[in-house]
């Protein structure tokens, strides 16, 4: 085959190509990436109000500095940061401890499977409404176990301190299952052997996990801690269906924030430049973590 | 003392069987309470659960006698169905491409759209109002469907599957003179199955599961999804607990029959995304 033709066919080949990502690739430019470097745009545009809310008045960067000025941005960032925190020390480590269990075989694993897989594919705001009702301080069925001794029990939902952790404790609960596959997932590549060489050299559970378990998984592991770090932002929906950012900003998080000062306030401006900020925080702590993740597999 | 430690371990067995049994029953504890109260009267929704009552359907009546209650079955069944629909004709011609065709910007362009996989949509919500405020998109379900079809979660799935099709195949195919199309529709789709029901799967479960999207784009009550929907019976004004609870029942029930009917694809899904994402 002579050189010109194998180029003019990798030419052709790459028209095909072009042509075949064109429908995703137009889509997904017109509706997600240009909305997305749209916010950056309107974050320097003076839209703080009904009336200007077609404005492209240059505001420089007066939105971000109001924003960051605002205290109210900085204690819902710091309610974003409690939940995240939790969220993601919880879900993996439970996630972690409860897949390691279920590759142990045991009668009706399959289905008891099922039930920790549930949560996982149940809308929030039924989720809400469930544990509303669950929760309620006075006559709820958790409390009771309270009442039984004559104490009213936690408030929940009502109490300034709780309401975020609650909040927490019920998205890990709805999102176990993601890590939970995912490990097992991972587990199932571990070549038997390995456990059975463990087992002859004298290996206890806890050395098997720290010295077999955990390197052979740790690709995964990182994998996970990156989207699970991106999904505990991910909570405005969790945070709507259960406290509403109550009792009175006990629990608003910095989607609540936005969402407010864009839609109840109409500073579109300021709310954008929130947004800016918020995406390049969550990019700035994944990029920290593929550092830490790069360092930690070269020492394995 | 052999026998000794074998009865120990089946011991130690069992109790570890009853204790994932345990918590698993507590995990879907929620779902029992949603379903039991909803059959109850206002009166008795704090009763003790396993208190013994006269089932009722007049929570149901009232959820499914709402006006716009087709309205919102309607409206995302049929978000789900075009979204899957123009989701998969996008969708696997760009894997095919990726995962099967060398071309200059193919790097680039899968390094653009994964980064966008680190920004959640709650950080753009503005600009996304704001956006399809300015193109009339907002209040139809076609500001749901038209994002949606370009979920680059769908895209690396497809790109992982197509490139576990053996090259043998598809090198056969070239020699015979079938063009990219033609691999790609007699060959590659035909052995999709699997990947294919994983993303019907997944569409159906996060559209229907959707909140903040509807909630945010879509203002007339008649234009809404069962999900956002639901907050209709919520709240000051709205219905008593038993209502609310058999709505949530009524928005949840057809995704969990689904998932357990259809769990081996949801596991396969999920360990794709989370290993090779």
């Amino acid at each position: 085959m002579s050189k010109t033709r194998l180029s003019k066919s990798a030419r052709r080949d790459e028209r095909t190509a072009y042509l075949l990502i064109l429908p995703f690739v137009l889509a997904f430019a017109v509706f997600k990436l240009y909305p997305m470097l749209y916010g950056i745009l309107v974050s320097f545009w003076k839209r703080n109000s009904l009336r200007t809310r077609a404005s492209t008045d240059f505001a420089g960067l007066e939105n971000y500095i109001t924003a960051v000025k605002t205290s109210t941005v900085w204690t819902s960032f710091l309610h974003s940061i409690i939940f995240s925190v939790i969220y993601v020390v919880l879900v993996m480590i439970l996630g972690f401890i409860i897949a390691v269990l279920f590759n142990k075989k045991f009668k009706g694993r399959t289905a008891v499977r099922t039930m920790f897989y549930m949560p996982y594919v149940t809308n929030m705001i039924a989720v809400g409404i469930v544990f509303k009702y669950m929760l309620n301080p006075t006559h709820g069925p958790v409390n009771a176990l309270w009442r039984v001794f004559g104490s009213t029990g936690p408030q929940w939902f009502n109490s300034p301190m709780l309401a975020l952790p609650t909040a927490t404790v019920i998205a890990v609960w709805a999102a176990l299952a993601f890590v939970i596959i995912t490990i097992l997932a991972a587990l199932q590549d571990v070549p038997e052997e390995l456990f059975e060489v463990a087992e002859i050299e004298g290996a206890g559970r806890m050395q098997r996990i720290r010295y077999v378990i955990l390197p052979m998984i740790a690709p995964t592991l990182f994998m996970l801690l990156t989207i699970c770090i991106i999904n505990s932002f991910r909570n405005y929906t969790t945070i709507v269906a259960l406290t509403n950012g109550g009792p009175g900003t006990a629990s608003r998080v910095l989607s609540l924030q936005i969402y407010e000062d864009a839609f109840t306030y109409s500073k579109y401006g300021v709310a954008s430049a929130e947004g800016v900020l918020f995406a390049a925080f969550i990019i700035a702590v994944n990029a920290i973590v593929s550092k830490v993740r790069s360092r930690c597999l070269e020492r394995l | 003392m052999p026998g000794k430690t074998i009865e120990k371990k089946n011991i130690g067995h069992q109790v570890f069987t009853v204790v994932m049994w345990a918590v698993g029953i507590l995990m879907v504890m929620p779902f029992v309470m949603m379903v039991v109260i909803s059959f109850r009267t206002q009166g008795e929704a704090y009763d003790p659960i396993f208190a013994p009552f006269t089932p009722i359907l007049r929570n149901y009546e009232q959820v499914l006698g709402h006006v716009n209650f087709l309205d919102w079955y309607g409206n995302t069944f049929k978000t789900v169905i075009i979204t899957i629909l123009i989701r998969l004709a996008v969708t696997l011609p760009a894997s095919y491409a990726f995962s099967r065709i060398q071309f200059r910007g193919s790097r680039l362009i899968m390094a653009v759209l994964m980064a966008t996989l680190m920004v959640p949509g709650e950080t753009t919500m503005v600009p996304r109002y704001l956006y399809f405020s300015n193109i009339h998109l907002l209040d139809s379900i076609w500001v749901i469907i038209l994002p949606e079809i370009s979920e680059v979660f769908y895209l690396m799935l497809m790109s992982e599957f197509f490139r576990s099709i053996p090259e043998d195949l598809s090198e056969a195919a070239k020699i015979d003179g079938l063009g990219h199309l033609k691999i790609l529709l007699t060959i590659f789709i035909p052995l999709s199955g699997p990947a294919i029901a994983t993303t019907v799967l997944f569409s159906f479960i996060n559209i229907w599961n959707n909140f903040l999207d509807p909630y945010l784009f879509i203002s007339s009550i008649d234009h809404q999804l069962i999900t956002p929907a639901l907050r209709f019976f919520q709240g000051r004004g709205g219905a008593d607990v038993p209502v609310q609870l058999a709505g949530a029942s009524v928005a949840t029930i057809p995704i969990i029959i689904l998932f357990i009917f259809t769990q081996k694809y949801f596991v396969a899904g999920v360990s794709s995304s989370g290993i090779k994402g």
